[in-house]
């Protein structure tokens, strides 16, 4: 089998601490053979799998996640005005390891209290992209490296995927795309690659040597009047004349990477449909953005022994949380979203058995400023996360909650806080938990060792 | 560390016999380019520390040697002796200099690939009609003589305006207003689009286009058929740097309101940046889109700060840009190599405060409003709401440091003070020396190169600077059409030769390779008003397979990136793609399913709709596509001419060939059926793709 041997021979080359070197690899279809040669076991048994939910446009997390504290939420009051929500709408929860105990989650994400409380689900407090650990006095006297581009939203979703933010772009790559490179054992059988993008091209999962496979959530697109087992003369003749165009090498860059790319998609296209197509869900799913995405990837998990999946990221973006205007309901409406989607997937992993096997986080632009622009809030910098699974050690909000005041030791102005939680802490914790290798850890997250020693703690913040 | 240079020669027939003297200059290496030899040929020079990865990092494609990205290494100005100068900071350091010639193209051929750059794609007639194209000689010899006579007739044409188009065919009550684009109601037309009256959509019987689509319905009309289509093709590169979009927006069904907006860059295509960024700063939807329409001071004891959103995105997205730039499009860096930020988060916030004050215009009657709000008249003052203490602008002088910045405050406290102070600000941008390479760079990238070489941004930042190209133009700073002369008259993208250069060229952006088909191949409205009521030419919901419609950008960072890099060979040389970032394994089939649909059963094919049946012309393919080697030929050729001018590579060229040939047969229907698998297969091309 010349793919099998292909295959070999790319991971014989591309070793997880080798993977700067790209140009061993020109062809997509190589690039998405991230799966290992080595059959069975290895040490990557049984199945897990990440989703990642992007909320694009910097989500207001500290209307996700309130204080319930009364002198606290006094204070959120204070800070937030109209923007405040009434400590009685809130979900309660409680949380040991902050300040105070009582917390409250927005009134529409009732799930989120429910798996916390069941344990399965967990919060990380002011989490943000940073080099090297900075106090106010750092940040006011540049006495510290920063993310280049704070507070511009290209720049800090470019930051929170490559995790090398004092580099502007994507040129570093992004961590889920390193995280497929080191872990290039896992999927033996695999016949996609390991990342899959629900939502388009993005940076979290290229890497240096591997692109995420992409499908839309209204099913598989293939090439129509394509068919290599066609009894029609002129499909026959059409087919062969695509795999001709396709196999010509052309010196042009732009030229070859469309010709590559266009190969693969037909191709993996074709193996993905056979496999995923048929299947059907027994929870039913909201049509919503999220939701319909969600129950793509559910199929997904159900055909990972068929399509020789034992490690997965799936990617889920989510567009319309930069609310400068207007606040309050448009996040009622998005949470709802949210909220519905992740219950529907909770039932559907719960049917599938793959509660303990899967992870959903979010990751977000940035936090947003504690002070109003009148009915809506700026782009600021730390904010709140959840994590989802079985495993997570949930009921819990891990780092630290900051205190929500103007003037107060994290805030660099009119409420944009200082994050004191970095995304290398709460990425290692999940790669961790993936399968990461502690020794690989710094590969997979290069400013990990200015916050911890990702060799002997992995876990820095303790949620799994 | 001791330096070793080479000079090569290899053995490859693409590799000069004399390789390229070094001389050894403090710690810099000065490398000697070959002097100009004549003919047709580009040549390359590559460097490598290993002598297997070579990296361009100068070329010459017949107007001397000059640099490129990502390097930029120094090149001494054009003449005899010309040299490179690297610093020598690896143990050694090989050089090399290739070249390779290319094919002249045809008159035709030439034309074709010009308007594949500069419209939504040429016809036949634009072909056949361009100016010179019959001429025996100089067609494609600097100035571009020809080229310059159809751009100055494409400026003349008068503008196919959408508000226009859609208040002659909506409300049968409307009048002419003061605002001569506030055109009255052609009763000719009757009424073809809904329109809104306080709170009731007064729908057409025909409901395909619903108020949401009706504007991307006359995009789509203008783009496909409108006779000013160099000015059609611009105005959609500039409204991809000045985004709104009805993703995340309400009231997306106020037609008149986003024609008005789109209209802006329609007027002032040719006209100034100047008159762009105005127009763009009090457009209420504008105003709404980045939420500074009702931007309020701050409001210490309500704890409330002014909106930053606009501040920030007219600077990064729309004039300067996060880093201050050369000229010629390269960082500017300080003293220590690093690149310096034209402004900070201070910046920001005191920048806000010059965008608070403006509110929506009372409501009136004549124009399309829903409920009461007025989104259609530029937004007024509201002198309550303004920040009126004195505001410091940027230090842009450079990056050797801080210079007395300047401040503004308004002379008065009242209407036209405000309006001082939104037009100071305005001018300190457009006089910034960042907006004409930032420009420059985002306008070439639409148009027709992904990575523009400095001298290229350089060549139309100095347009914008000095307002002309050549000569031509207003002599005033900001003049667009000078803008848009030096971008398509420039060498770098009429120069035949950079087919050598595999870094010349683009992905074409998705929608514009599907409208180039629907125009190639001459797409009508169908003539059954049961099947298109209309009369337009229309796509609506387009998104699916395109992954790009008008008025749809997932944010207002535009449907890519102008930094986007897809992994693989491109990101290897450190090169950007920025159409790549919306091709994946969804958007690349399904824009290819798009054009067969297209070409098997048209509009309503693609669409599923009922009521906007357009289909293309294949009569003259047909009558070429008899069963014989000439038919093939004729066929082939034709479908080069329209589709991959001059690229089209022999052995593709072959393949279609026996593609085609496997239909045997000279009825209509087989006929038909050769057209319908060529048209499919180039569709799949590189060739026709990529422009270069």
């Amino acid at each position: 089998m010349s793919e099998d041997i292909n295959r070999r021979k790319f991971i014989e080359q591309a070793s997880c601490a080798a993977v700067g070197t790209a140009s061993l690899f020109s062809t997509l279809l190589t690039l998405r053979m991230t799966a290992g040669a080595a059959s069975g076991g290895g040490p990557f048994a049984g199945y897990k799998a990440l989703v990642c939910l992007f909320l694009n446009g910097g989500n207001d997390s500290y209307n996700m996640l309130v204080p319930r504290d009364t002198a606290a939420h006094a204070e959120y009051s204070t800070v937030r005005t109209s923007l405040a929500l009434p400590s009685g709408s809130l979900l309660p929860i409680t949380s040991t390891g902050q300040d105070y105990t009582d917390f409250g989650i927005h009134p529409n994400l009732p799930i989120l209290q429910s798996l916390y409380n069941a344990g399965d689900a967990a919060f990380v407090a002011n989490v943000g992209t940073l080099v090297e650990p900075t106090s106010l006095g750092d940040y006011n006297a540049k006495a510290v490296q920063l993310p280049t581009g704070l507070f511009s939203h290209a720049d800090e979703q470019t930051h929170w995927q490559t995790l090398v933010p004092q580099t502007r772009g994507a040129g570093p790559k992004g961590w889920a795309g390193r995280m497929a490179e080191c872990m290039s054992q896992a999927n033996s059988m695999g016949s996609i690659g390991m990342n899959l993008s629900l939502s388009g091209n993005n940076i979290l999962q290229t890497g240096n040597s591997s692109v995420p496979y992409i499908t839309g959530p209204n099913g598989v697109t293939l090439l129509n009047g394509y068919d290599q087992a066609s009894g029609n003369a002129q499909t026959i003749a059409r087919t062969n004349a695509v795999d001709s165009i396709l196999s010509e090498t052309y010196k042009n860059l732009y030229q070859g990477t469309l010709s590559t790319s266009n190969r693969a998609s037909i191709d993996t296209g074709i193996e993905f449909n056979n496999a995923v197509t048929p299947l059907a869900t027994t929870e039913a799913f909201p049509s919503s953005q999220i939701g319909g995405r969600l129950e793509v990837i559910s199929k997904v998990m159900q055909a990972r022994t068929t399509l020789g999946m034992d490690r997965q990221i799936f990617f889920v973006e989510r567009g319309g949380w930069d609310h400068h205007s207007e606040l309050l309901q448009p996040q009622v409406d998005l949470f709802t979203e949210v909220n519905d989607a992740i219950t529907s997937f909770w039932a559907e992993m719960g049917h599938l058995g793959l509660q303990n096997d899967v992870v959903l986080y979010t990751i977000s632009d940035f936090g947003r400023t504690l002070t109003s622009n009148g009915s809506g809030s700026d782009h600021a910098w730390g904010g709140n996360h959840f994590v989802i699974g079985g495993d997570v050690n949930g009921g819990k909000i891990y780092g630290e909650y900051p205190v929500l005041a103007t003037g107060g030791p994290l805030d660099i102005g009119r409420g944009r806080l200082l994050p004191t939680t970095s995304v290398d802490a709460y990425g290692s914790e999940i790669a961790s938990w993936y399968g990461v290798p502690n020794t690989e850890l710094e590969t997979v997250f290069p400013n990990a060792t200015n916050f911890f020693n990702p060799v002997s703690t992995p876990n820095p913040l303790g949620i799994f | 560390m001791t330096t070793l240079c080479f000079g090569l020669v290899i053995g490859a027939a693409t590799i000069l016999a004399d390789p390229p003297e070094i001389t050894l200059n403090g710690s810099d290496a000065e490398v000697s380019l070959p002097d100009a030899t004549g003919g047709q040929s580009f040549r390359v020079l590559e460097r490598s520390e290993d002598f297997s990865n070579w990296e361009p990092v100068a070329r010459d494609y017949g107007n001397g040697w000059e640099n490129i990205f990502p390097f930029t290494l120094p090149v001494s100005p054009t003449g005899p002796g010309q040299f490179l100068t690297d610093a020598i900071n690896v143990d050694r350091r090989f050089y090399r200099v290739g070249q390779s010639s290319s094919n002249s193209l045809t008159n035709e051929h030439a034309a074709s690939r010009f308007l594949q750059q500069a419209t939504f794609g040429p016809t036949r007639a634009m072909i056949s009609s361009f100016p010179g194209v019959g001429s025996l000689s100089g067609f494609n010899d600097p100035p571009y003589t020809f080229y310059q006579q159809w751009i100055d007739a494409e400026i003349a044409k008068s503008p196919t305006l959408l508000r226009v188009f859609w208040r002659e065919r909506s409300d049968p009550s409307y009048v002419q207003g003061a605002d001569p684009y506030e055109v009255a109601h052609n009763a000719a037309h009757g009424q073809q689009f809904s329109y809104y009256v306080g709170t009731v959509a007064n729908k057409t019987p025909n409901n395909e286009i619903t108020p949401t689509h009706s504007k991307e319905a006359i995009w789509h009309h203008a783009a496909m058929t409108a006779d000013d289509a160099l000015r059609q093709r611009a105005a959609w590169a500039i409204s991809q740097t000045f985004v709104v979009s009805t993703v995340g927006m309400t009231q997306n069904d106020i037609g008149e309101s986003w024609l008005k907006y789109y209209d802006i860059f329609l007027r002032h295509t040719f006209g100034n940046f100047r008159d762009i960024i105005e127009e763009v700063t009090y457009s209420p939807l504008m105003g709404y889109y980045l939420s500074y329409q009702g931007n309020a001071k701050a409001n210490p004891s309500a704890g409330t700060f002014p909106d930053e959103n606009y501040a920030r995105e007219i600077m990064q997205l729309f004039t300067i840009g996060l880093w201050l730039l050369n000229q010629d499009g390269t960082l500017a860096l300080d003293g220590n190599g690093n690149p310096v930020p034209t402004y900070d988060n201070d910046d920001i916030f005191e920048i806000a405060k010059i965008f608070t004050g403006l509110r929506l215009e009372t409501t009136r009657t004549n124009i399309e409003i829903r409920g009461t709000s007025n989104r259609i008249d530029p937004m007024r003052t509201n002198i309550w709401l303004h920040d009126f203490t004195t505001k410091t602008l940027l230090d842009y002088d450079g990056p050797e440091g801080p210079l007395t910045r300047p401040t503004i405050v308004a002379a008065t406290q009242d209407d036209a003070g405000l309006r001082q102070e939104i037009g100071s600000f305005l001018d300190h941008l457009f006089n910034h020396p960042n907006t004409p390479p930032f420009l420059a760079r985002n306008l070439i990238q639409r148009m027709t190169a992904s990575n523009p070489s400095p001298n290229y941004i350089k060549a139309v930042a100095d347009a914008f600077t000095h307002g002309h190209y050549n000569g031509v133009g207003t002599m005033a700073r900001g003049d667009m059409s000078a803008v848009f002369r030096a971008i398509l008259l420039h060498p770098e993208a009429r120069e035949a030769t950079l087919s050598g250069d595999t870094a010349h060229g683009k992905l074409r952006e998705p929608l514009i390779r599907l409208l180039s088909y629907a125009r190639a191949f001459e797409i009508a409205p169908h003539s059954d008003p049961l099947e298109n009521p209309y009369g337009i030419v229309a796509f609506k919901n387009i998104a699916n397979e395109t992954a790009q419609e008008p008025f749809k950008s997932p944010s207002v960072f535009n449907y890519y990136l102008p930094g986007f890099q897809p992994t693989g060979s491109i990101l290897d040389r450190n090169l950007f793609a920025p159409e790549f970032q919306i091709h994946n394994d969804v958007t690349a089939l399904s824009l290819q399913n798009a054009i067969r649909e297209l070409t098997l059963s048209g509009i309503n094919g693609i669409l599923g709709t009922t009521k906007l049946e357009s289909n293309l012309d294949l009569t003259h393919e047909i009558s070429l596509a008899e069963d014989t080697v000439a038919g093939h030929d004729a066929l082939l050729d034709h479908l080069e001419l329209m589709l991959t001018p001059g690229r089209l590579s022999a052995t593709n060229r072959a393949t279609l060939f026996t593609a085609i040939d496997t239909i045997n047969g000279d009825t209509t229907e087989q006929r038909e059926d050769r057209v319908e698998m060529a048209l499919q297969l180039f569709g799949l091309l590189p060739e026709f793709n990529i422009i270069q």
